[in-house]
C-alpha cells in the first residue's frame, strides 16, 4: 500500500506540483514551437535537476514528455502546422474542422481525448507492471546484460535510416563510455593521464551536444518558418467532448491499437497515430467524411497520440529498453540519480513507477486547461524565430553542461558533440543510439562482468538460461531481420516462378 | 545520370558528394574505433575485453563503410537495410501518404550551404568563448546578446524578455536558490576578484 500512497503524497508536496506546471508548461510551448520537441526539451532539463532528488526530478521530466503533443495539435488544428512530427494527423481532419467555423470543438475534443488517452496510459501501467515484475524476478546478471544489448540495438534500428549506422554509432557510444575507471578492475583506460579523463566522459554534455545543440544548429542554419494567420476561435467546446463520449467505440480501439504499437520498440506515437486513423478510416460508418472535419478523424488519431505514452514507457521502465528518443533520455535521467534503468526499478523502487504513473494522468489534465487558458499566448509563441530560439538553447546547453561537474572541458565535449551531431544527423546517424551507448555501455559492462564471474561455463551462461536465451533471440531478429526478410521475400518469388 | 548497375550510386550527381560528404563522420568512427581497440590491448583483462571486441565490430562496421565511400560501385558497406523499424516507418509512411495527400505538405527547408554551417558553427565557437571568459553567469546574457545580433535579429522586445528570464533561472533560480558554483570565467574572475566583488 505504501507504494501506492507514498508517491502521491510526494507529489502533493507544493515544490512538486510546482514542477508538475512548469513541466507542463514547458511541454505545452514546446509542443507549440515547430522544430523543437519533448526530446529536446528534457535534454535540456536534466541538469537542471542535477540536485533534485529523483521523485522531482521524475516529476518534471514525465509532465514535459507527456504534454509536448497536446501543444502540437494546437498548432495543427489552428495553423495547419503539426507542432511536433506526430501531430501530423491531427491537421487532417482538424485544421479543415477549424475552417469549417469548428476550431473549438476540434481543440475540446483533442483535448478530452489527451486526458483520457493520459489516464488509458497510467491504467496500463498499473495493469501491466505486476505481470511484468513476476517475469523480472527470473532474471540475473546475464539477463541484465542481454536486455542492454537489446536496448542499444532496438534504438539503433529506430533511430538511424539503416540499421547498420545507428548499430556503429551504439557502438562509438559504447567506447566513449569506457574511458574513464574501470569500476571493478580499478584500472583507468584512456586517460592518457589526465584527470578530467579519469573521471570519465560524462553523458549529460554529450546529451546536450549531440541531441539539443545539434538541433539548434539546423534551426538557426535553415531559419524561420514563419507561421501564417491562424483560425479564429470558434464553435463550441462542449460540442468536441460530446463528440468523444459519442465515440467511445473508437476510443477504445484507438487506445488498443495505441498501446501495441508503443510496446513495440522501433515504432512511436508517428506511427501509433496515423496506423490508428487508418483503421478509423475502414471502419466507421461514412468514411468518405474523414479527411473533410471530421471529428472521428481527431478523436482516432490524437488518442493514440496520448495513449502510446503507456505502452512506451512499460518496457523503458521495466526492461530498460527505451520505445522512443524521449524515453532514452528518461533513461539518461534514472542513470545520472543513481538509478540503473530496467528491472532494478520494479524490484527496488516500485514507488517511482506509481509516481511515473501519477504525473503522466495529472500532467495531462493540467496541460489541457493551460493550452486553452493561454491559447492566445501559444498563438504568439508560433511566430517566434529560430534566431532567437537557437541561441537560448545554446545558451542552456552550455549552463547544463558547466553546472553538472563544473568542468569546463565538460563545454568543450558539448561543443564539439553539438557540430558533430550535426553532422550524425545530415548523414543519416542518429545520436540517439550514440548517447544510448554511453547510457547503457556500463550497465552491459558490469552484467557481463558478473556474469561470467559466477558461470562455470564460461559465456554459454547467456544462452544456457531461458530468459536470457530468449532475449539473445530479439536482438537476433532486430539484426538479422532485413535480411531474413530479404530471404523470405527471394524464396516466395522463386518459388512462385 | 549515370547509375552504377552493381550499388545503385548515382556516381556522378549529387549522391555522390552526399556520400563523400559522409566522410565527416565515417573517418573519425574509423580512427575513434581503431584508437580503442588498440588501446584496449594495454589494459589488464577484466578492463580491456569490452573496448576490445566493440571497437573491432565498430571498426569493421566502419570500415566497410569507408571502402564504400571510397569505392561507390562496392556493396561492401552499403548499408541499405532499415531494419525492424524500417517496417513501421514503412507502415506509417505509406498511411501518411495516403491519409495527407491533399491536407498538407510538408515545407521544403531552406538549402544549408557550406557558408551557413561556417557561420552556424562560428557561432556555437564564439558563445563557447563568452562562457569561458565570463562564467556562465554573466557569459549566458552575452551570448544571448551576440547570438541574436549575430543572425541579424533587432527586435529588442523579445531579446529583453529573454535576458530577463535568464536572470531568474540563471542567477536567482540556480545561483542564489539552488547554490550552482559561482563561476566568472578566465576574464572576469581575475578582474572581480581586484575589485573585491566576489
Amino acid at each position: 500500500m505504501d507504494q501506492f500512497l507514498t508517491p502521491l503524497a510526494v507529489l502533493f508536496q507544493w515544490q512538486n506540483i510546482m514542477l508538475m506546471f512548469l513541466g507542463t508548461f514547458i511541454g505545452v510551448v514546446v509542443g507549440v514551437l515547430p522544430g523543437i520537441g519533448a526530446t529536446q526539451a528534457m535534454a535540456l532539463m536534466i541538469p537542471l535537476t542535477w540536485k533534485m532528488d529523483v521523485m522531482p526530478a521524475l516529476v518534471l521530466l514525465i509532465s514535459i514528455y507527456s504534454t509536448s503533443k497536446f501543444g502540437g495539435s494546437l498548432t495543427a488544428i489552428l495553423f495547419n502546422i503539426p507542432g511536433d512530427n506526430p501531430n501530423a494527423v491531427t491537421l487532417i481532419d482538424g485544421y479543415p474542422m477549424a475552417k469549417n467555423g469548428q476550431a473549438k470543438t476540434a481543440i475540446a475534443a483533442s483535448a478530452t481525448v489527451s486526458i483520457m488517452g493520459g489516464l488509458f496510459s497510467a491504467l496500463s501501467l498499473v495493469i501491466f507492471m505486476p505481470v511484468m515484475y513476476q517475469i523480472i524476478l527470473l532474471f540475473g546478471p546475464a539477463e541484465f546484460f542481454m536486455l542492454a544489448l537489446f536496448g542499444l540495438t532496438a534504438i539503433a534500428a529506430v533511430s538511424a535510416k539503416t540499421l547498420m549506422k545507428g548499430l556503429m554509432s551504439g557502438g562509438i557510444g559504447i567506447l566513449i563510455a569506457t574511458i574513464g575507471y574501470h569500476p571493478l578492475v580499478g584500472q583507468a583506460r584512456y586517460s592518457f593521464g589526465s584527470l578530467y579523463l579519469q573521471d570519465g566522459i560524462n553523458m549529460v554534455p554529450v546529451i546536450l551536444g549531440a541531441l539539443a545543440m545539434s538541433e539548434a544548429l539546423i534551426l538557426w542554419m535553415e531559419g524561420s518558418s514563419i507561421v501564417s494567420e491562424g483560425v479564429p476561435l470558434t464553435g463550441s467546446y462542449k460540442e468536441g467532448i460530446k463528440a468523444v463520449f459519442r465515440n467511445m467505440p473508437l476510443f477504445a480501439r484507438s487506445c488498443f491499437i495505441a498501446w501495441v504499437v508503443g510496446v513495440a520498440p522501433g515504432a512511436g506515437s508517428s506511427v501509433a497515430g496515423f496506423v490508428s486513423y487508418a483503421s478509423a478510416t475502414k471502419t466507421c460508418k461514412n468514411p468518405e467524411n474523414f479527411g473533410k472535419g471530421d471529428v472521428r478523424g481527431v478523436i482516432a488519431g490524437d488518442t493514440a497520440l496520448h495513449a502510446c505514452a503507456g505502452g512506451d514507457l512499460l518496457p523503458t521502465i521495466t526492461m530498460g529498453i527505451p520505445g522512443s528518443n524521449a524515453m532514452a533520455i528518461l533513461l539518461g535521467a534514472f542513470v545520472l540519480h543513481g538509478i540503473t534503468p530496467g528491472p532494478q526499478i520494479v524490484k527496488m523502487r516500485p514507488d517511482l513507477v506509481y509516481l511515473i504513473v501519477y504525473v503522466l494522468f495529472i500532467a495531462h489534465v493540467i496541460s489541457v486547461f493551460m493550452a486553452v487558458g493561454f491559447s492566445n499566448f501559444m498563438e504568439k509563441l508560433t511566430k517566434t524565430r529560430a534566431e532567437i530560439i537557437s541561441p537560448i538553447i545554446i545558451v542552456f546547453c552550455f549552463i547544463g553542461s558547466y553546472i553538472m561537474r563544473e568542468y569546463w572541458q565538460d563545454m568543450m565535449i558539448t561543443t564539439f558533440f553539438g557540430i558533430f551531431g550535426y553532422y550524425m544527423r545530415k548523414h543519416g546517424y542518429h545520436p540517439i543510439p550514440l548517447i544510448l551507448g554511453i547510457i547503457l555501455g556500463p550497465i552491459a559492462e558490469f552484467g557481463l562482468f558478473e556474469a561470467l564471474s559466477i558461470s562455470d561455463n564460461g559465456l554459454l551462461i547467456f544462452v544456457t538460461r531461458i530468459p536470457s536465451l530468449i532475449i539473445f533471440l530479439c536482438i537476433l531478429l532486430v539484426v538479422f531481420w532485413p535480411y531474413v526478410e530479404k530471404l523470405y521475400v527471394r524464396t516466395k518469388t522463386r518459388m512462385a516462378t | 545520370m549515370a547509375k552504377n548497375e552493381k550499388s545503385g550510386v548515382d556516381s556522378t550527381g549529387k549522391d555522390l558528394k552526399e556520400l563523400r560528404n559522409e566522410l565527416w563522420v565515417v573517418v573519425p568512427f574509423v580512427l575513434a574505433s581503431l584508437g580503442f581497440f588498440l588501446g584496449s590491448f594495454s589494459f589488464k583483462r577484466g578492463a580491456g575485453g569490452v573496448p576490445m571486441v566493440v571497437g573491432f565490430l565498430t571498426l569493421v562496421m566502419s570500415g566497410m563503410r569507408l571502402y564504400h565511400i571510397i569505392r561507390p560501385q562496392s556493396k561492401i558497406g552499403e548499408f541499405n537495410e532499415a531494419g525492424l523499424a524500417g517496417e513501421f516507418d514503412h507502415m506509417k509512411d505509406v498511411i501518411e501518404e495516403e491519409t495527407l495527400k491533399g491536407h498538407y505538405e510538408e515545407p521544403k527547408g531552406k538549402v544549408v550551404t557550406v557558408v551557413d554551417e561556417r557561420k552556424a558553427f562560428l557561432g556555437v565557437f564564439i558563445s563557447f568563448l563568452c562562457f569561458l571568459l565570463f562564467g556562465y553567469i554573466i557569459g549566458g546574457f552575452v551570448a544571448i546578446v551576440f547570438g541574436t545580433l549575430y543572425y541579424g535579429y533587432r527586435d529588442r522586445l523579445p531579446i529583453a524578455v529573454v535576458l530577463a528570464s535568464l536572470f531568474l533561472i540563471v542567477y536567482v533560480l540556480l545561483y542564489k536558490l539552488l547554490e550552482a558554483p559561482g563561476d566568472f570565467g578566465l576574464l572576469l574572475d581575475p578582474i572581480l576578484r581586484s575589485f573585491n566583488l566576489i
